[in-house]
């Protein structure tokens, strides 16, 4: 499994998850979930103590993405 | 609120000419209305500290792993990032490991950017050091400050900015 995978399994299941966890944070290894969180800190401890310093999907449910607009990035 | 640090950034800017009266002498004064100049051709540009954040530092340590060594870089405060803009020579540098993605409006266009966890600190003020914020990853390869401050970190923060004297002062 690749991190684009894990990133396109939580679109899939953003709109379900929405139903009871908007606001919180998901954490997906492998198109798996492995835990509801209250926040990214949360999230991020877990996936520590889990996969060590590997990469991993934490991810905001049901909610807007913030405005991410760096006129001086490329 | 109780005020947690305090930076303040008053550039004075001389400038050099020939002496009027005394030829092969140099003569210094104050420029006037440079150090306005200056802010608003640089923006607000402040010398930051960027580690892995607490919990990684923690785990590499527990395991016996070298944790990366700080980078000191300018970084530029910018209200049109939502978290932490990442250049990607300090995320090589760090070796951390991706979080996610967010999506990310560039000069370059639009696109998916990585996320990270960091720490931040501002070495040789006293303003607050983050143990953990989120970091996205973007090219200022060709800028010369490496990083964004992005609305999480000015969340709490007090910014004044007076365009006229060029003055800044940032407390939290």
């Amino acid at each position: 499994m690749t991190f684009e995978e894990d990133v396109e399994y939580f679109n899939s299941i953003n709109e379900e998850l929405t139903k009871e966890h908007r606001g919180k944070f998901v954490l997906i290894k492998d198109k798996q979930n492995h835990g509801i969180f209250s926040s990214f800190e949360d999230a991020h401890k877990e996936a520590l103590k889990k996969f060590g310093m590997v990469d991993v999907v934490i991810a905001q449910i049901g909610v807007e993405q913030p405005l991410n607009y760096m006129a001086s990035a490329t | 609120m109780i005020e947690m640090g305090k930076l303040t950034i008053q550039p004075i800017i001389f400038r050099t000419r020939p002496h009027p009266t005394n030829p092969g002498q140099i003569q210094i004064e104050f420029a006037l209305g440079e150090s306005a100049r200056a802010l608003m051709i640089r923006g607000i540009v402040l010398n930051i500290s960027i580690e892995v954040d607490r919990w990684t530092a923690e785990a590499l340590r527990a395991q016996s792993l070298p944790v990366p060594n700080p980078v000191a870089v300018p970084a530029m405060v910018d209200t049109g990032a939502s978290h932490l803009g990442l250049d990607t020579s300090i995320v090589r540098s760090l070796n951390l490991a991706r979080r996610g993605v967010t999506i990310c409006d560039t000069a370059a266009g639009r696109r998916l950017a990585n996320m990270y966890a960091v720490s931040l600190s501002f070495p040789g003020t006293t303003l607050m050091r983050y143990d953990m914020l989120r970091a996205v990853e973007v090219n200022l390869a060709n800028q010369p400050f490496k990083c964004l401050i992005g609305r999480e970190t000015m969340s709490n923060w007090h910014i004044h900015y007076n365009g006229q004297s060029g003055a800044i002062s940032i407390s939290d």
